[in-house]
């Protein structure tokens, strides 16, 4: 008995590891991170944190969040002069999101992320964005339905995420892409609306690893089908007809159900093409002027037509701003690596020959004809 | 030695092997191989198994020959005592050596991912402990307890195969485009981590089988660590960008599992990590037992146990002196070449004496 006693006293010394404890009531979890270059070029972080306020009457505390941000010449430097004016240990292992502003994005986005991946404690399942204009002014909206602005701002992230207007991504499966010569980025393209809301703009098209351009909402979804990452929902409007007067009957929206794509690589004397063929099948959610089954061969058609049209324009887009996001490059790697020595690294997507297919097959239309 | 005591199963022997050769290389060792092979890693871990099938066939060889004796019983009746005897404490050094190394980058590893405030020196001295505690109960005991322990090496695959939903499956193609040089320099960073069957040098006489069964057990070990190994690495290969990312990350299969989070889990890979806590562990009870039975073997005195604090002590001095990532390179490049003189030139040396001079050990029927 008092040798296990001894032994249980050895083990609640030895078993307790006191230097590395992180209390909570010490740690401030920052929700967003916000990168900027500031008009003298210095950085400019700035951290979205959650206040917990006592609950008054109702049994749900409420969360508001409040903003910091400081210059310095690094994150981590910025990090610091941020903490020093509160009061507590700034914790990033929880970040959800890093927004870039415009600024620095147009210059190199992978330095900043350097200190995410060298920190252990640091999460990598943060979300990336970049926002038009300076991201710390994201940060200072003030939504009116949701106190917290973090949560906001993810709230209609993901719902862009389900809706295919931006892709599922995480700052760790993005390293590996950020970093591959053959492979270009993607992301959420975001924007102040006004004093009181955010809108997610599209999607952010990078050139290697600078921010480049950027592709409107309903180019985006199909840009993320052509790419084969489709989310729950891909809606798209487009105009069907010319004829009527009330422009709404013009219009047909539906929904991709199902979607099959082909994309292949071919490579002839030396030149580069790719056919990529996409086959979607859609749900009608809203078509006024009615009667689809009679004109399902005709709506078929000028839809795959208008389709392939808006493929062309989206790939002509990622060409002009050198943006291989299909990851044409590391098809050729993978299968043509002796082509891919002679090609320019650099700027091998804009001399490659896209022909592009889309094919639309209505499956159902609602529960009315 | 009172061999009815510890009696080990041929099925024990599998997992014996299995647990000396998985240690605190497989986190790293993708990392390794795709610094030289890139994406043809996965060849070069397989070939590495292939390498270390042919350097078991010449130890069971030699064990063959040899159905009762230890390795360390061996040395002495080959060589003659004087030999014998310096030869043994040379294996009994090794051991050490090789399992400080161990015992220091595991305690790294602790270092920079889970407790970077904690003393180095607490975390060698826990793990010493449980190591002690578990090579003191004696051979069956520590048979049983890596049976026990093995089904953790079915999570760790568990966990991996999760994130390969984020795979890119192009990274891993060409296959074969680095020629055969390139890839078989890969394979001898993979060899490292294989190592560890030289255990059934030692643990051979205690092995309840005809010797077929033994050779039966320690290939499917292998062949398990190979097929695991090549796994893991193949896994990393598709996780990361070949050229560039995987040199980023010394200890890829931590990032890979890094990223996700689950209901109830964050942090994914503090979890990993406290699983292959257990795998490092049996490793270094090996090595200590390893050593401390070849210093019991030096004197009259043949229970091993009493060496154990001495040995344990010495893993810890050792342990502590390389600070530094390029410390641990210098000691990595002292213990190269004398792998290659323990763990294959002597053995096989051994063999041919033994074959030469046809020495065996006289078949007493039991």
């Amino acid at each position: 008995m008092k040798r296990k006693l001894t032994t249980l006293f050895l083990l609640c010394i030895m078993l307790t590891a006191c230097w590395d404890q992180h209390l909570m009531k010490n740690a401030i979890l920052v929700q967003i991170l916000s990168y900027d270059l500031s008009e003298d070029e210095e950085f400019l972080l700035g951290v979205s944190i959650p206040i917990i306020e006592e609950p008054s009457g109702g049994p749900q505390a409420l969360v508001k969040s409040e903003i910091f941000s400081a210059k310095g010449l690094t994150p981590r430097e910025s990090r610091k002069n941020i903490a020093r004016e509160i009061s507590g240990n700034l914790d990033t292992s929880k970040n959800k999101l890093i927004l870039f502003g415009e600024q620095i994005a147009v210059n190199d986005i992978y330095p900043t992320l350097d200190v995410i991946w060298r920190d252990p404690r640091n999460s990598l399942g943060a979300t990336l964005g970049i926002v038009e204009g300076r991201a710390v002014d994201l940060l200072n909206i003030k939504p009116k339905h949701q106190s917290n602005v973090s949560e906001y701002i993810q709230d209609a992230l993901t719902s862009a995420e389900e809706n295919t207007i931006i892709p599922n991504e995480t700052i760790q499966t993005l390293a590996s892409e950020l970093l591959d010569p053959g492979e270009d980025i993607v992301l959420p393209h975001l924007k102040r609306n006004d004093k009181n809301s955010a809108v997610v703009v599209g999607l952010a098209l990078l050139d290697e690893r600078k921010y480049a351009g950027s592709l409107p909402p309903q180019d985006s979804t199909l840009l993320l089908l052509m790419k084969n990452k489709k989310g729950k929902f891909a809606r798209f409007t487009t105009k069907v007809n010319d004829e009527e007067k009330f422009t709404i009957n013009n219009y047909i929206s539906f929904n991709v159900q199902h979607i099959k794509r082909k994309l292949k690589v071919q490579v002839k004397n030396g030149l580069v093409s790719v056919k990529l063929d996409l086959k979607l099948k859609v749900n009608i959610e809203e078509y006024p002027k009615g009667d689809v089954p009679n004109q399902i061969n005709r709506l078929n058609k000028v839809l795959s037509e208008e389709l392939t049209n808006d493929a062309d324009r989206v790939v002509k887009t990622l060409q002009q701003l050198n943006c291989d996001a299909f990851g044409i490059g590391r098809r050729l790697m993978a299968f043509h690596p002796n082509i891919w020595e002679k090609l320019d690294k650099q700027n091998y997507f804009k001399n490659i020959e896209f022909t592009t297919n889309v094919n639309v097959d209505i499956s159902s239309h609602g529960i009315v004809m | 030695m009172e061999k009815d005591k510890n009696k080990v199963t041929n099925k024990q022997l599998i997992f014996m092997i299995i647990q000396a050769q998985i240690g605190v290389g497989i986190l790293s060792l993708p990392h390794d191989v795709a610094l030289v092979a890139k994406q043809d890693g996965w060849i070069s871990t397989l070939i590495a198994g292939a390498i270390s099938q042919v350097i078991i066939l010449i130890i069971w060889g030699l064990c063959r020959r040899f159905p009762s004796f230890s390795l360390y019983q061996i040395l002495p009746h080959l060589f003659g005592t004087v030999i014998g005897k310096f030869l043994t404490l040379s294996y009994s050094l090794y051991f050490m050596v090789t399992g400080s190394l161990v015992l220091a980058r595991y305690s790294d590893i602790i270092d920079k991912w889970i407790l970077p405030r904690t003393p180095n020196w607490i975390t060698m001295v826990l793990v010493l402990i449980t190591c002690i505690y578990i090579v003191s109960a004696g051979l069956t005991s520590i048979a049983r307890f890596y049976v026990l322990v093995s089904p953790i090496l079915f999570l760790l695959l568990l966990l991996i195969s999760y994130s390969m939903k984020d795979a890119n499956f192009l990274y891993i193609l060409p296959i074969g485009s680095h020629n055969i040089s390139t890839i078989l320099k890969g394979s001898k960073e993979a060899a490292f981590s294989m190592l560890g069957f030289e255990l059934f040098l030692f643990i051979h006489p205690f092995v309840q089988t005809s010797s077929k069964g033994k050779l039966k057990s320690i290939t499917t070990a292998n062949i398990f660590v190979t097929v695991f190994y090549t796994f893991m690495v193949f896994a990393s290969l598709v996780y990361f960008e070949t050229n560039a990312d995987i040199a980023l990350t010394p200890e890829p299969l931590l990032y890979m599992i890094k990223a996700y989070s689950f209901q109830v889990l964050e942090r994914t890979d503090l979890f990993f990590l406290s699983l292959w806590l257990i795998i490092v562990a049996t490793s270094i009870a090996n090595w200590l037992f390893l050593s401390a039975l070849g210093l019991a073997n030096l004197g009259r005195k043949k229970k091993y146990t009493a060496f154990l604090p001495l040995v344990a002590g010495f893993y810890l001095v050792l342990a502590l002196i390389p600070d530094q990532e390029k410390d641990f390179e210098s000691f990595n490049q002292f213990l190269g070449p004398t792998h290659y003189i323990f763990i294959v030139i002597i053995p096989f040396v051994l063999l041919l004496l033994s074959i030469v001079l046809s020495k065996k050990e006289e078949v007493n029927k039991v």
